[in-house]
């Protein structure tokens, strides 16, 4: 909710609102010494690269924020790839580190996609076990849906309190 | 009915600030809220009393009015300015419709609210609801349609406040439960102003459901409130549980200082959807040095915390001077200051300059003129924008 009125006033008021952070991509690139953009760029932590709230689901995605990545945060950014890196996280579950294959030469994997990326690494460490999710400190979570407004997102039980308010009073006036 | 019509036809037209607050009242030595509001701590719908009362002070006088017609409230106070009212119903509305313009942007037409309020007060207990249309951002008060997601929040039927409660000691005392607006902070109306929007605490869209227990003394009022969180949004884990709190205290004639504090846990922030606890503790006072004269400042910490550590520290401030140049005449300056702890480069600041003008019965005419530095995370530059802001509101 305060992410959209944040985009209705910064347009309203002239300022700029940005559901990304635009200098992620760059302190990956500088943090891994890869040779170009994360596959996907946003959509390496964005579902379908779509930047608005709540898209950061990607099994990637997760993994970086529960190693507590921050919004416009460069340095948490900073700190979740090392804690990826020691813990070789390997949210895809296809055997190489999501570091690995972001580090890939000569060009980097994408780490939410599973691919023989064995064959093109420079030698990213092979992970047996964890997966999506579940890979050493990696792991995202389950994911929450967006967030929704509105009587299917469930008012039914507010209202059936109210009701039962209304009632006890109605029941003890009439006492 | 032709004239509700009318009046309909041109907030529609006009086409989100809602309900109406005045903390600057403390110079007509109204410390109290609940003698003018339904709701105890202030904001939203008027009682009779309180609707006589913003003709008798808040009403532009062409000629100035002689003693005894400046005690006499107009017999245009009534619900759509004639019509008498059971005593135990009270029913009102809130249209408010204006323009954004932006120094060079096209002007915004925009609906800020169409709300009618309804309140059954039978003995002590007392049963209040509002609702309305809204347009663009009203998703967290919204009933039907459901949006948000890849679905819009383009036009919606809200509900703001729907809530019962019981008086006691003399109506010193009420408790409700329901949703209500979040006790917090001066309860000003520029609902957008910082103080409101990085606390989640503005009457506009940030009520919640909850138990509440406020307190109306002599010298001393308050309210404290159990968030439950807000049901019209969904899924569960982004809805924040806690409390949040406020106390004012009168330390002299036309001084009053007051304590707010906010706790709220949600499972899923808006942004990274971690788990997340929110803090917001701050300070305001009231303060009215001469008689057309009230100051107005609050100043709130804020925290927010994810499981493992200390995510952000921030603040935001506001100081309002509210000038009544003469009756329903307000000239009113406001410098506010806001940090997120985003890796800003130093606090946003703003200044807005304010003309309000109750020209009518139940007819507001506001300008606000908003000029904004807003902070942006590194390597960012700050952005500044500058802003006018017409508006019309009638309160029937």
């Amino acid at each position: 909710m305060r992410f959209h009125r944040a985009i209705f006033f910064a347009a309203s008021l002239g300022a700029a609102a940005a559901s990304a952070t635009p200098t992620f991509t760059g302190v990956m690139q500088t943090e891994l010494m890869m040779s170009g953009p994360p596959p996907g760029v946003c959509g390496v932590c964005h579902l379908n690269g779509v930047t608005t709230t709540g898209t950061v689901t990607t099994p990637f995605g997760r993994a970086v924020r529960m190693n507590g990545l921050m919004a416009n945060n460069d340095a948490s950014l900073r700190a979740a790839l090392t804690a990826l890196t020691m813990a070789n996280t390997d949210s895809d579950g296809d055997g190489c580190s999501d570091i690995a294959e972001l580090k890939g030469m000569p060009s980097p994997t994408n780490p939410n996609v599973a691919t023989d990326c064995s064959a093109g690494g420079d030698g990213g460490t092979m992970v047996m076990d964890g997966g999506m999710g579940g890979g050493g400190a990696g792991g995202g979570g389950p994911t929450i849906g967006p967030i929704r407004y509105g009587c299917g997102a469930n008012s039914v039980p507010e209202l059936m309190a109210l009701a039962a308010v209304v009632a006890l009073a109605l029941r003890a006036r009439r006492s | 009915m032709r004239k509700l019509g009318w009046l309909l036809a041109v907030a529609v037209a006009l086409g989100g600030s809602t309900a109406a607050a005045f903390p600057w009242m403390v110079k007509h030595d109204y410390q109290s809220c609940a003698v003018c509001h339904v709701d105890p701590s202030g904001a939203g719908q008027l009682t009779p009393y309180g609707r006589a009362q913003s003709d008798v002070l808040l009403r532009w006088r062409i000629k100035k009015p002689t003693a005894d017609e400046a005690q006499e409230p107009s017999p245009t106070t009534r619900f759509l300015w004639f019509i008498d009212l059971p005593e135990v119903v009270n029913l009102s509305g809130n249209f408010r419709g204006g323009a954004m313009i932006p120094v060079g942007g096209a002007p915004r037409p925009l609906f800020m609210a169409a709300d009618l309020y309804g309140t059954v007060k039978v003995d002590r207990f007392v049963f209040h609801a509002s609702s309305g249309l809204g347009l663009r951002n009203v998703g967290p008060a919204a009933i039907l349609p459901q949006c948000g997601g890849d679905k819009p929040c383009n036009a919606q039927w809200v509900a703001r406040e729907f809530w019962a409660g019981a008086t006691f000691a003399d109506e010193a005392v009420m408790v409700r439960a329901g949703r209500m607006f979040v006790p917090f902070g001066l309860r000003n109306n520029e609902h957008f102003m910082w103080v409101r929007d990085t606390t989640n605490t503005d009457t506009n869209l940030d009520q919640q459901v909850g138990v509440s227990a406020s307190y109306n003394g002599e010298k001393l009022r308050g309210e404290v409130m159990g968030l439950l969180g807000n049901y019209q949004l969904g899924p569960d884990a982004y809805r924040e549980r806690g409390y949040s709190a406020f106390a004012e205290y009168t330390v002299l004639s036309k001084l009053y200082l007051g304590l707010s504090s906010l706790i709220a846990v949600s499972q899923a922030d808006l942004l990274l959807q971690l788990p997340q606890v929110r803090h917001a503790h701050g300070v305001t006072m009231r303060w009215s040095p001469l008689e057309p004269l009230a100051l107005l400042a609050e100043v709130d910490f804020l925290a927010w915390q994810q499981p493992t550590r200390l995510d952000r520290l921030g603040f935001a401030a506001l100081v309002q001077a509210d000038f009544e140049v003469m009756q329903g005449l307000h000239l009113i300056g406001s410098v506010e200051g806001q940090h997120t702890g985003s890796q800003e480069r130093g606090p946003s600041v703003g200044g807005w300059v304010s003309a309000a003008w109750y020209v009518l019965p139940h007819v507001e005419v506001r300008l606000d003129a908003i000029l904004r530095r807003t902070a942006r995370p590194a390597p960012d530059p700050a952005t500044v924008g500058f802003t006018l802001l017409g508006q019309l509101h009638f309160f029937l």
